[in-house]
Protein backbone atom coordinates (compact mmCIF):
# COMPACT_ATOMS: atom_id res chain seq x y z
CA UNK A 1 0.00 0.00 0.00
CA UNK A 2 1.46 3.31 -1.02
CA UNK A 3 0.86 5.82 1.73
CA UNK A 4 1.22 8.69 -0.76
CA UNK A 5 -1.38 7.50 -3.21
CA UNK A 6 -3.56 10.53 -3.90
CA UNK A 7 -6.80 8.61 -4.43
CA UNK A 8 -6.26 6.88 -1.12
CA UNK A 9 -5.87 10.22 0.62
CA UNK A 10 -8.91 11.63 -1.07
CA UNK A 11 -10.94 8.66 0.09
CA UNK A 12 -9.58 9.01 3.59
CA UNK A 13 -10.44 12.68 3.66
CA UNK A 14 -13.91 11.94 2.32
CA UNK A 15 -14.41 9.44 5.14
CA UNK A 16 -13.42 12.08 7.64
CA UNK A 17 -15.66 14.74 6.07
CA UNK A 18 -18.55 15.87 8.19
CA UNK A 19 -22.12 14.87 7.25
CA UNK A 20 -23.84 17.45 5.07
CA UNK A 21 -20.60 18.91 3.73
CA UNK A 22 -20.97 19.96 0.14
CA UNK A 23 -18.00 18.79 -1.87
CA UNK A 24 -18.00 21.74 -4.24
CA UNK A 25 -19.08 24.38 -1.75
CA UNK A 26 -16.56 27.08 -0.95
CA UNK A 27 -18.40 27.99 2.21
CA UNK A 28 -18.66 25.89 5.33
CA UNK A 29 -22.16 25.47 6.71
CA UNK A 30 -23.06 26.81 10.14
CA UNK A 31 -23.18 23.27 11.50
CA UNK A 32 -19.69 22.55 10.18
CA UNK A 33 -18.44 25.70 11.86
CA UNK A 34 -19.98 24.64 15.18
CA UNK A 35 -18.29 21.24 14.76
CA UNK A 36 -14.97 23.01 14.18
CA UNK A 37 -15.53 25.17 17.25
CA UNK A 38 -16.19 21.97 19.19
CA UNK A 39 -12.72 20.82 18.12
CA UNK A 40 -11.20 23.98 19.55
CA UNK A 41 -10.96 26.18 16.46
CA UNK A 42 -11.58 29.75 17.51
CA UNK A 43 -11.60 30.87 13.88
CA UNK A 44 -14.88 29.01 13.40
CA UNK A 45 -16.52 31.07 16.16
CA UNK A 46 -15.30 34.25 14.47
CA UNK A 47 -16.87 33.14 11.19
CA UNK A 48 -20.17 32.36 12.92
CA UNK A 49 -19.96 35.79 14.51
CA UNK A 50 -19.47 37.46 11.13
CA UNK A 51 -22.49 35.63 9.76
CA UNK A 52 -24.91 36.08 12.63
CA UNK A 53 -23.82 38.86 14.94
CA UNK A 54 -25.88 41.65 13.36
CA UNK A 55 -29.12 39.67 13.64
CA UNK A 56 -28.38 38.51 17.17
CA UNK A 57 -27.50 42.08 18.18
CA UNK A 58 -30.72 43.44 16.67
CA UNK A 59 -32.76 40.70 18.32
CA UNK A 60 -31.36 41.56 21.75
CA UNK A 61 -31.63 45.29 21.09
CA UNK A 62 -35.34 44.86 20.34
CA UNK A 63 -35.77 42.81 23.51
CA UNK A 64 -33.93 45.11 25.86
CA UNK A 65 -34.01 48.54 24.22
CA UNK A 66 -30.45 49.06 25.38
CA UNK A 67 -27.42 49.29 23.10
CA UNK A 68 -25.05 48.49 25.95
CA UNK A 69 -27.03 45.43 26.93
CA UNK A 70 -27.39 44.32 23.31
CA UNK A 71 -23.64 44.65 22.80
CA UNK A 72 -22.78 42.71 25.95
CA UNK A 73 -25.37 40.00 25.40
CA UNK A 74 -24.61 39.53 21.70
CA UNK A 75 -20.89 39.06 22.41
CA UNK A 76 -21.69 36.75 25.30
CA UNK A 77 -23.84 34.61 22.96
CA UNK A 78 -20.81 33.82 20.79
CA UNK A 79 -18.60 33.11 23.79
CA UNK A 80 -21.33 30.70 24.87
CA UNK A 81 -21.12 29.07 21.43
CA UNK A 82 -17.41 28.52 22.06
CA UNK A 83 -18.14 26.99 25.46
CA UNK A 84 -21.16 24.93 24.42
CA UNK A 85 -20.18 23.84 20.89
CA UNK A 86 -19.28 20.27 21.92
CA UNK A 87 -22.80 19.90 23.29
CA UNK A 88 -24.63 21.23 20.20
CA UNK A 89 -26.76 18.32 19.02
CA UNK A 90 -27.79 19.80 15.69
CA UNK A 91 -31.51 19.30 16.20
CA UNK A 92 -32.19 22.97 15.50
CA UNK A 93 -30.73 25.36 12.94
CA UNK A 94 -27.66 27.10 14.30
CA UNK A 95 -29.38 30.49 13.90
CA UNK A 96 -32.31 29.23 16.00
CA UNK A 97 -29.87 27.97 18.64
CA UNK A 98 -28.13 31.35 18.72
CA UNK A 99 -31.41 33.24 19.12
CA UNK A 100 -32.46 30.86 21.90
CA UNK A 101 -29.23 31.61 23.78
CA UNK A 102 -29.69 35.32 23.09
CA UNK A 103 -33.24 35.25 24.40
CA UNK A 104 -32.21 33.54 27.64
CA UNK A 105 -29.31 35.93 28.22
CA UNK A 106 -31.39 39.00 27.37
CA UNK A 107 -34.05 38.00 29.90
CA UNK A 108 -31.36 37.41 32.54
CA UNK A 109 -29.82 40.82 31.80
CA UNK A 110 -33.22 42.51 32.01
CA UNK A 111 -33.94 40.80 35.31
CA UNK A 112 -30.61 42.02 36.72
CA UNK A 113 -31.34 45.53 35.53
CA UNK A 114 -34.79 45.51 37.15
CA UNK A 115 -33.34 44.25 40.44
CA UNK A 116 -30.67 46.93 40.28
CA UNK A 117 -33.27 49.62 39.55
CA UNK A 118 -35.39 48.46 42.48
CA UNK A 119 -32.36 48.52 44.73
CA UNK A 120 -31.65 52.06 43.65
CA UNK A 121 -35.31 53.08 43.98
CA UNK A 122 -35.61 54.10 40.35
CA UNK A 123 -38.91 54.16 38.46
CA UNK A 124 -39.04 51.52 35.74
CA UNK A 125 -40.66 53.75 33.16
CA UNK A 126 -41.06 57.47 32.94
CA UNK A 127 -43.97 59.00 31.09
CA UNK A 128 -42.64 61.89 29.05
CA UNK A 129 -45.95 63.46 28.09
CA UNK A 130 -45.21 63.05 24.39
CA UNK A 131 -47.80 62.13 21.80
CA UNK A 132 -49.33 58.68 22.03
CA UNK A 133 -48.09 56.32 19.30
CA UNK A 134 -51.43 56.75 17.51
CA UNK A 135 -51.21 60.56 17.52
CA UNK A 136 -47.58 60.52 16.37
CA UNK A 137 -48.48 58.05 13.64
CA UNK A 138 -51.01 60.46 12.18
CA UNK A 139 -48.01 62.57 11.17
CA UNK A 140 -46.32 59.62 9.42
CA UNK A 141 -46.94 57.71 6.23
CA UNK A 142 -48.48 54.28 6.66
CA UNK A 143 -45.19 52.36 6.48
CA UNK A 144 -43.50 54.56 9.06
CA UNK A 145 -46.59 54.40 11.26
CA UNK A 146 -46.64 50.62 11.07
CA UNK A 147 -42.96 50.48 12.02
CA UNK A 148 -43.67 52.69 15.01
CA UNK A 149 -46.62 50.51 16.04
CA UNK A 150 -44.48 47.39 15.84
CA UNK A 151 -41.86 49.11 18.00
CA UNK A 152 -44.56 49.91 20.55
CA UNK A 153 -46.12 46.46 20.74
CA UNK A 154 -45.72 44.62 24.04
CA UNK A 155 -42.44 42.75 24.00
CA UNK A 156 -44.03 39.28 23.72
CA UNK A 157 -45.92 40.38 20.60
CA UNK A 158 -43.10 42.34 19.00
CA UNK A 159 -40.77 39.37 19.41
CA UNK A 160 -42.95 36.95 17.44
CA UNK A 161 -43.39 39.61 14.73
CA UNK A 162 -39.61 40.09 14.49
CA UNK A 163 -38.83 36.39 14.59
CA UNK A 164 -41.29 35.59 11.80
CA UNK A 165 -40.87 38.60 9.54
CA UNK A 166 -37.23 39.57 10.06
CA UNK A 167 -35.54 36.36 11.18
CA UNK A 168 -37.67 34.11 8.94
CA UNK A 169 -38.43 31.59 11.68
CA UNK A 170 -41.22 29.04 11.59
CA UNK A 171 -43.92 28.61 14.24
CA UNK A 172 -42.07 25.68 15.83
CA UNK A 173 -38.69 27.47 15.74
CA UNK A 174 -40.20 30.48 17.49
CA UNK A 175 -41.64 28.08 20.04
CA UNK A 176 -38.12 26.70 20.61
CA UNK A 177 -36.49 30.10 20.90
CA UNK A 178 -39.08 31.47 23.32
CA UNK A 179 -39.68 28.13 25.09
CA UNK A 180 -43.46 28.33 24.53
CA UNK A 181 -45.95 25.94 22.83
CA UNK A 182 -46.68 26.41 19.12
CA UNK A 183 -50.31 27.24 19.95
CA UNK A 184 -49.08 30.17 22.02
CA UNK A 185 -46.90 31.34 19.15
CA UNK A 186 -50.00 31.44 16.93
CA UNK A 187 -52.14 33.27 19.47
CA UNK A 188 -49.39 35.81 20.14
CA UNK A 189 -49.03 36.37 16.42
CA UNK A 190 -52.79 36.75 16.01
CA UNK A 191 -53.08 39.34 18.79
CA UNK A 192 -49.94 41.15 17.68
CA UNK A 193 -51.41 41.59 14.21
CA UNK A 194 -54.80 42.49 15.64
CA UNK A 195 -53.22 45.25 17.74
CA UNK A 196 -51.40 46.57 14.69
CA UNK A 197 -54.69 46.66 12.81
CA UNK A 198 -56.41 48.52 15.63
CA UNK A 199 -53.57 51.02 15.93
CA UNK A 200 -53.61 51.70 12.19
CA UNK A 201 -57.37 52.18 12.27
CA UNK A 202 -57.10 54.59 15.23
CA UNK A 203 -54.50 56.56 13.29
CA UNK A 204 -56.86 56.87 10.35
CA UNK A 205 -55.50 54.12 8.13
CA UNK A 206 -58.03 51.68 6.83
CA UNK A 207 -57.32 48.02 7.35
CA UNK A 208 -59.24 45.10 6.04
CA UNK A 209 -59.37 43.29 9.31
CA UNK A 210 -60.37 42.46 12.03
CA UNK B 1 -55.34 36.72 26.58
CA UNK B 2 -52.59 35.30 24.41
CA UNK B 3 -53.39 31.75 25.33
CA UNK B 4 -57.00 31.70 24.10
CA UNK B 5 -57.72 29.09 21.48
CA UNK B 6 -58.11 30.62 18.05
CA UNK B 7 -60.96 29.76 15.72
CA UNK B 8 -60.03 28.52 12.25
CA UNK B 9 -60.18 31.91 10.56
CA UNK B 10 -58.09 33.55 13.28
CA UNK B 11 -55.54 30.78 12.98
CA UNK B 12 -55.29 31.39 9.23
CA UNK B 13 -54.72 35.09 9.98
CA UNK B 14 -51.96 34.10 12.39
CA UNK B 15 -50.35 31.88 9.76
CA UNK B 16 -50.04 34.62 7.11
CA UNK B 17 -46.58 35.82 8.30
CA UNK B 18 -45.35 32.24 8.06
CA UNK B 19 -46.95 31.90 4.64
CA UNK B 20 -44.89 34.92 3.58
CA UNK B 21 -41.63 33.64 5.08
CA UNK B 22 -42.14 30.21 3.49
CA UNK B 23 -42.01 28.09 6.64
CA UNK B 24 -45.49 26.54 6.62
CA UNK B 25 -46.01 22.83 6.21
CA UNK B 26 -47.63 21.73 2.95
CA UNK B 27 -50.99 21.22 4.66
CA UNK B 28 -50.95 24.65 6.29
CA UNK B 29 -49.81 26.34 3.10
CA UNK B 30 -52.60 24.72 1.12
CA UNK B 31 -55.16 25.77 3.77
CA UNK B 32 -53.95 29.38 3.57
CA UNK B 33 -54.06 29.30 -0.21
CA UNK B 34 -57.62 27.94 -0.21
CA UNK B 35 -58.62 30.74 2.14
CA UNK B 36 -56.90 33.36 -0.01
CA UNK B 37 -58.71 32.05 -3.08
CA UNK B 38 -62.13 32.00 -1.44
CA UNK B 39 -62.30 35.07 0.82
CA UNK B 40 -61.75 38.63 -0.49
CA UNK B 41 -60.87 39.77 3.05
CA UNK B 42 -58.00 37.29 3.04
CA UNK B 43 -56.28 39.09 0.18
CA UNK B 44 -56.49 42.37 2.12
CA UNK B 45 -55.07 40.65 5.20
CA UNK B 46 -52.20 39.36 3.08
CA UNK B 47 -51.45 42.89 1.85
CA UNK B 48 -51.33 44.06 5.44
CA UNK B 49 -48.99 41.21 6.33
CA UNK B 50 -46.71 42.27 3.48
CA UNK B 51 -46.68 45.83 4.85
CA UNK B 52 -45.85 44.45 8.30
CA UNK B 53 -43.05 42.40 6.75
CA UNK B 54 -41.47 45.56 5.29
CA UNK B 55 -41.96 47.56 8.48
CA UNK B 56 -40.39 44.84 10.65
CA UNK B 57 -37.42 44.61 8.29
CA UNK B 58 -36.95 48.39 8.30
CA UNK B 59 -37.21 48.55 12.08
CA UNK B 60 -34.54 45.89 12.50
CA UNK B 61 -32.19 47.05 9.77
CA UNK B 62 -32.19 50.53 11.27
CA UNK B 63 -30.31 49.12 14.27
CA UNK B 64 -26.58 49.33 13.58
CA UNK B 65 -24.31 46.98 15.55
CA UNK B 66 -21.04 48.47 16.85
CA UNK B 67 -18.17 48.23 14.37
CA UNK B 68 -15.59 46.98 16.85
CA UNK B 69 -17.63 44.06 18.16
CA UNK B 70 -15.58 41.41 16.34
CA UNK B 71 -12.25 42.58 17.70
CA UNK B 72 -13.67 42.59 21.22
CA UNK B 73 -15.03 39.07 20.74
CA UNK B 74 -11.63 37.91 19.43
CA UNK B 75 -9.89 39.32 22.50
CA UNK B 76 -12.43 37.66 24.80
CA UNK B 77 -12.12 34.36 22.90
CA UNK B 78 -8.36 34.33 23.38
CA UNK B 79 -8.89 34.69 27.12
CA UNK B 80 -11.31 31.75 27.21
CA UNK B 81 -9.94 28.26 27.42
CA UNK B 82 -13.37 26.81 26.62
CA UNK B 83 -14.60 23.37 27.63
CA UNK B 84 -12.75 20.08 27.03
CA UNK B 85 -12.53 19.75 23.26
CA UNK B 86 -13.38 16.87 20.99
CA UNK B 87 -9.98 16.88 19.30
CA UNK B 88 -7.58 14.11 20.17
CA UNK B 89 -4.72 15.05 22.45
CA UNK B 90 -1.27 14.16 21.21
CA UNK B 91 0.80 11.63 23.14
CA UNK B 92 3.32 14.39 23.81
CA UNK B 93 0.71 16.48 25.62
CA UNK B 94 -0.50 13.48 27.54
CA UNK B 95 3.03 12.63 28.66
CA UNK B 96 3.51 16.31 29.56
CA UNK B 97 0.34 16.10 31.62
CA UNK B 98 1.72 13.12 33.52
CA UNK B 99 4.89 15.06 34.32
CA UNK B 100 2.76 17.92 35.61
CA UNK B 101 0.72 15.64 37.89
CA UNK B 102 0.89 16.62 41.55
CA UNK B 103 2.01 13.19 42.74
CA UNK B 104 5.75 12.91 42.16
CA UNK B 105 5.65 9.12 42.42
CA UNK B 106 3.02 8.91 39.70
CA UNK B 107 4.92 11.44 37.57
CA UNK B 108 8.17 9.51 37.72
CA UNK B 109 6.35 6.28 37.02
CA UNK B 110 4.70 7.85 33.99
CA UNK B 111 8.01 9.28 32.84
CA UNK B 112 9.65 5.89 33.09
CA UNK B 113 6.79 4.36 31.10
CA UNK B 114 7.03 7.10 28.46
CA UNK B 115 10.79 6.60 28.09
CA UNK B 116 10.25 2.87 27.73
CA UNK B 117 7.57 3.46 25.09
CA UNK B 118 9.83 5.85 23.20
CA UNK B 119 12.65 3.36 23.23
CA UNK B 120 10.35 0.61 21.99
CA UNK B 121 8.99 2.88 19.27
CA UNK B 122 12.50 3.84 18.15
CA UNK B 123 13.51 0.20 17.88
CA UNK B 124 10.31 -0.60 15.98
CA UNK B 125 10.81 2.28 13.52
CA UNK B 126 14.42 1.34 12.84
CA UNK B 127 13.56 -2.29 12.13
CA UNK B 128 10.46 -1.90 9.96
CA UNK B 129 10.11 -1.71 6.17
CA UNK B 130 12.26 1.18 4.94
CA UNK B 131 9.57 2.26 2.43
CA UNK B 132 7.11 3.19 5.18
CA UNK B 133 7.25 6.33 7.15
CA UNK B 134 5.38 7.58 10.16
CA UNK B 135 5.09 10.61 12.37
CA UNK B 136 5.76 9.41 15.88
CA UNK B 137 2.80 9.88 18.14
CA UNK B 138 0.32 11.15 15.55
CA UNK B 139 -3.20 9.82 15.17
CA UNK B 140 -3.89 7.01 12.74
CA UNK B 141 -4.97 9.28 9.87
CA UNK B 142 -2.01 11.62 10.25
CA UNK B 143 0.53 8.79 10.24
CA UNK B 144 0.06 8.35 6.51
CA UNK B 145 -0.53 11.94 5.44
CA UNK B 146 2.15 14.40 4.40
CA UNK B 147 1.83 17.78 6.07
CA UNK B 148 3.45 21.17 6.52
CA UNK B 149 3.40 23.56 9.44
CA UNK B 150 2.29 27.05 8.49
CA UNK B 151 2.20 30.39 10.27
CA UNK B 152 0.12 33.27 8.94
CA UNK B 153 0.73 36.99 9.11
CA UNK B 154 -0.66 38.47 12.32
CA UNK B 155 -2.97 40.85 10.50
CA UNK B 156 -4.32 38.21 8.10
CA UNK B 157 -8.14 38.17 8.35
CA UNK B 158 -9.45 34.68 9.04
CA UNK B 159 -11.90 34.91 6.16
CA UNK B 160 -9.03 35.49 3.71
CA UNK B 161 -6.95 32.70 5.23
CA UNK B 162 -9.91 30.37 4.78
CA UNK B 163 -10.34 31.58 1.20
CA UNK B 164 -6.69 30.99 0.31
CA UNK B 165 -6.74 27.49 1.76
CA UNK B 166 -9.97 26.67 -0.03
CA UNK B 167 -8.53 27.90 -3.33
CA UNK B 168 -5.71 25.37 -2.87
CA UNK B 169 -8.21 22.74 -1.67
CA UNK B 170 -6.49 22.58 1.69
CA UNK B 171 -7.72 22.88 5.21
CA UNK B 172 -6.23 23.32 8.63
CA UNK B 173 -5.86 19.94 10.25
CA UNK B 174 -4.73 21.12 13.67
CA UNK B 175 -3.69 24.28 15.44
CA UNK B 176 -2.77 26.72 16.56
CA UNK B 177 0.14 24.63 17.84
CA UNK B 178 2.87 26.01 20.11
CA UNK B 179 4.56 28.83 18.23
CA UNK B 180 1.30 29.83 16.54
CA UNK B 181 1.67 27.38 13.65
CA UNK B 182 -1.06 25.33 12.01
CA UNK B 183 -0.72 21.81 10.62
CA UNK B 184 -2.03 21.50 7.08
CA UNK B 185 -2.26 18.11 5.42
CA UNK B 186 -1.11 18.08 1.79
CA UNK B 187 -3.04 15.61 -0.37
CA UNK B 188 -0.07 14.74 -2.59
CA UNK B 189 1.29 11.54 -4.04
CA UNK B 190 5.03 12.21 -4.01
CA UNK B 191 7.90 14.47 -3.00
CA UNK B 192 7.68 16.64 -6.14
CA UNK B 193 3.99 17.35 -5.56
CA UNK B 194 4.69 18.03 -1.94
CA UNK B 195 7.41 20.59 -2.74
CA UNK B 196 5.26 22.25 -5.40
CA UNK B 197 2.24 22.63 -3.11
CA UNK B 198 4.38 23.77 -0.17
CA UNK B 199 5.97 26.42 -2.41
CA UNK B 200 2.57 27.49 -3.69
CA UNK B 201 1.41 27.88 -0.12
CA UNK B 202 4.52 29.84 0.85
CA UNK B 203 3.96 32.21 -2.07
CA UNK B 204 0.65 33.36 -0.63
CA UNK B 205 0.91 36.89 0.78
CA UNK B 206 -0.98 35.91 3.93
CA UNK B 207 1.46 33.10 4.73
CA UNK B 208 4.40 34.11 6.93
CA UNK B 209 6.26 30.82 6.98
CA UNK B 210 5.99 27.23 5.80
CA UNK B 211 7.92 24.59 7.70
CA UNK B 212 8.29 21.17 6.13
CA UNK B 213 6.64 18.43 8.15
CA UNK B 214 6.16 14.85 7.00
CA UNK B 215 7.41 14.79 3.39
CA UNK B 216 7.09 11.81 1.07
CA UNK B 217 10.36 10.24 0.04
CA UNK B 218 11.70 11.18 -3.40
CA UNK B 219 10.78 8.59 -6.04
Amino acid sequence: MNPFDLSQHTEERAKRAKPGMKAQSNQLSDRELVAQAARGERAAVRLLFMRHHARVYRFVMRQTGSETMADDVANEVFLEVWRQAPRFEGRAEVSTWLLGIARYKALSALRRRREQALDEGQAEAVEDGADTPEVTAMKDDKGTALRRFIDNLPEEHRTVIDLAYYHGKSVSEIGEILAIPVATVKTRMFYARKKLGEALKAAGYDRGWP
Amino acid sequence: MSTEKLDRRDELEALLPFYLNGTLSDDEREAVERWLASDPAAAIALEEAEAEYSAAAMGNEAIRPPADALSRLSAALERESGPPRLARTSWLKRVGGWFAAPSSGLAWGAAALAVALLAAQTVWISTRDANDYSVAGSGVEQVQLPFVLVSFNDEAPISEVTGVLQSLQLEIDAGPLPGGVYRIVLPVSGAADYDRLAAELEAQPLVARVIAGARPKAE
